[in-house]
């Protein structure tokens, strides 16, 4: 298992906004997997994700002091600069062409496909995964990584819109309630 | 007016829509400005969030090694600020010689003062004497702070690469760490520390993104001057933690950090 520093998010959030550039090691061995999965599952492969989370990484180092603590955390604040390099490397590459079926195929050959040796999540977050009804797996990949509006939803899976609702919603309850008995 | 329902806010499910980002800027906007008035708002955000987190780890995707490298280097300082940041060897002589200057600078000015004001011999040697006992009871002074220096002269001098790094909580340096990029040894120095009470300092590298042990740190040595440790790995920045006595296999309290340019 990975070690993990115990520095607490107050003080990387005050190096962040002061410019240290020792809050970056820090920050990576914390969020770099979490940032890089989120990248991966939103564009569909993994080539062109590690320059985009380079660039992420520079844009926090950035924009540290655009950092607003009182509106959200750290982490939420990184991944929505991470989801939108991402949504900008989809939208501005040529395969962009490709319809988002298209997309969701290639996301789920790319990620879900067989793994080589250090991508095997450790017990723990497998059993995560096993866990999670597949309905609510499928729920947050379309509207949080394939970027879908809950009517495209509705339209896809030919649900009504409330129910895609009430399931997103259930979906997130579901995997805290899990991470919490996992303990993760 | 009705009185804001925290609880039927946080069951509506608007906090799950906002953190998978179905929101519209106005929407969205105004959960935000809730949070800054609603701790418990706040709260439930950073735990989706988290939640999210973790599950974009699930896949146990991980970036290649060299991407953190990459990042160090493009987020580097300016040419000029890195070669400032290097220490490079001050004069030699600069502070030993400082104070016997001074101090007979200082002597000769009163000798001239006293001539001109016509005192007696004895009161000029007098004073010469009182000048001599002043220089001799800030001896030790002067001699603790050479020791330092030329320990910190001894240790810049080892390589032709060495590195000064600033330990830093906050913007208060703590420590600072001589590093020689030959990769044999790393030089730590006390600039603000507390006393570790029962406790003791542990200094850390960060490699690869991981923290790895240097050792731990004898306080009362370091209070005398450099304290010096082996150390073999390209760190990317250091750590000081305080732990129990006897250091520890993870830092669990860490005081600062450096980055390593």
């Amino acid at each position: 298992m990975e070690q993990k520093i115990t520095i607490p998010d107050s003080q990387l959030i005050l190096m962040v906004k002061n410019g240290d550039r020792a809050v970056i090691p820090l920050l990576y061995q914390r969020y770099s997997s979490a940032l890089y999965g989120l990248i991966v599952k939103t564009i569909g492969n993994q080539e062109d994700a590690s320059e985009i989370l380079q660039d992420v990484f520079i844009k926090i180092w950035q924009r540290g002091n655009q950092y607003q603590e009182d509106k959200g955390s750290l982490l939420g604040w990184m991944m929505r600069i991470a989801k939108n390099a991402a949504l900008d490397h989809t939208r501005s590459r040529v395969v962009s062409q490709r319809s988002k079926t298209d997309q969701m195929d290639n996301f789920v050959s790319d990620v879900k496909g067989p793994r080589s040796e250090a991508q095997i999540p450790d017990v723990g977050l497998r059993k995560v995964l096993d866990k999670m009804d597949d309905r609510h797996r499928q729920m947050i990949d379309l509207l949080y990584y394939q970027n879908y509006t809950q009517s495209e939803v509705e339209e896809l899976l030919g649900i009504p819109l409330g129910t895609v609702k009430t399931r997103a919603r259930a979906a997130i309850g579901e995997l805290r309630k899990i991470l919490r008995n996992e303990k993760l | 007016m009705e009185k804001f329902n925290i609880q039927e806010y946080l069951d509506s499910g608007v906090i799950e829509m906002y953190v998978l980002d179905q929101l519209n800027d106005a929407e969205r906007e105004a959960v935000e400005k809730l949070a800054t008035q609603y701790p418990e708002i706040r709260e439930e955000i950073a735990e989706v969030e988290e939640a999210m987190g973790t599950y974009h780890s699930l896949e146990g995707l991980t970036p290649p090694a060299h991407i953190l490298s990459n990042i160090m280097a493009a987020t580097a300082p300016d040419t000029v600020a890195a070669v400032e940041s290097k220490v490079t060897p001050s004069p030699k002589r600069t502070l030993p010689l400082f104070w016997p200057m001074a101090a007979a600078i200082a002597g000769l000015a009163l000798s001239i003062w006293m001539y001109i004001g016509k005192q007696s011999v004895l009161q000029e040697l007098a004073t010469v004497q009182k000048t001599a006992e002043d220089l001799r009871s800030n001896e030790q002074v002067i001699n603790n702070r050479l020791q330092v220096t030329e320990q910190e002269l001894n240790a810049l001098k080892d390589v032709c690469c060495a590195q000064k790094v600033i330990v830093k909580s906050g913007e208060q340096p703590i420590a600072s760490i001589y590093w020689n990029k030959s990769g044999q040894l790393a030089h730590l120095k006390l600039e603000n520390l507390a006393d570790p009470g029962d406790k003791q300092y542990q200094l850390w590298a960060i490699v690869d993104a991981k923290p790895v042990s240097i050792g731990v740190v004898d306080w009362e040595a370091l209070q005398k001057g450099l304290v010096s440790f082996e150390f073999k790995n390209k760190p990317q920045a250091f750590a000081i933690s305080l732990e129990r006595f006897g250091g520890s296999a993870v830092p669990t309290d860490v005081k600062g950090a450096g980055t390593v340019i």
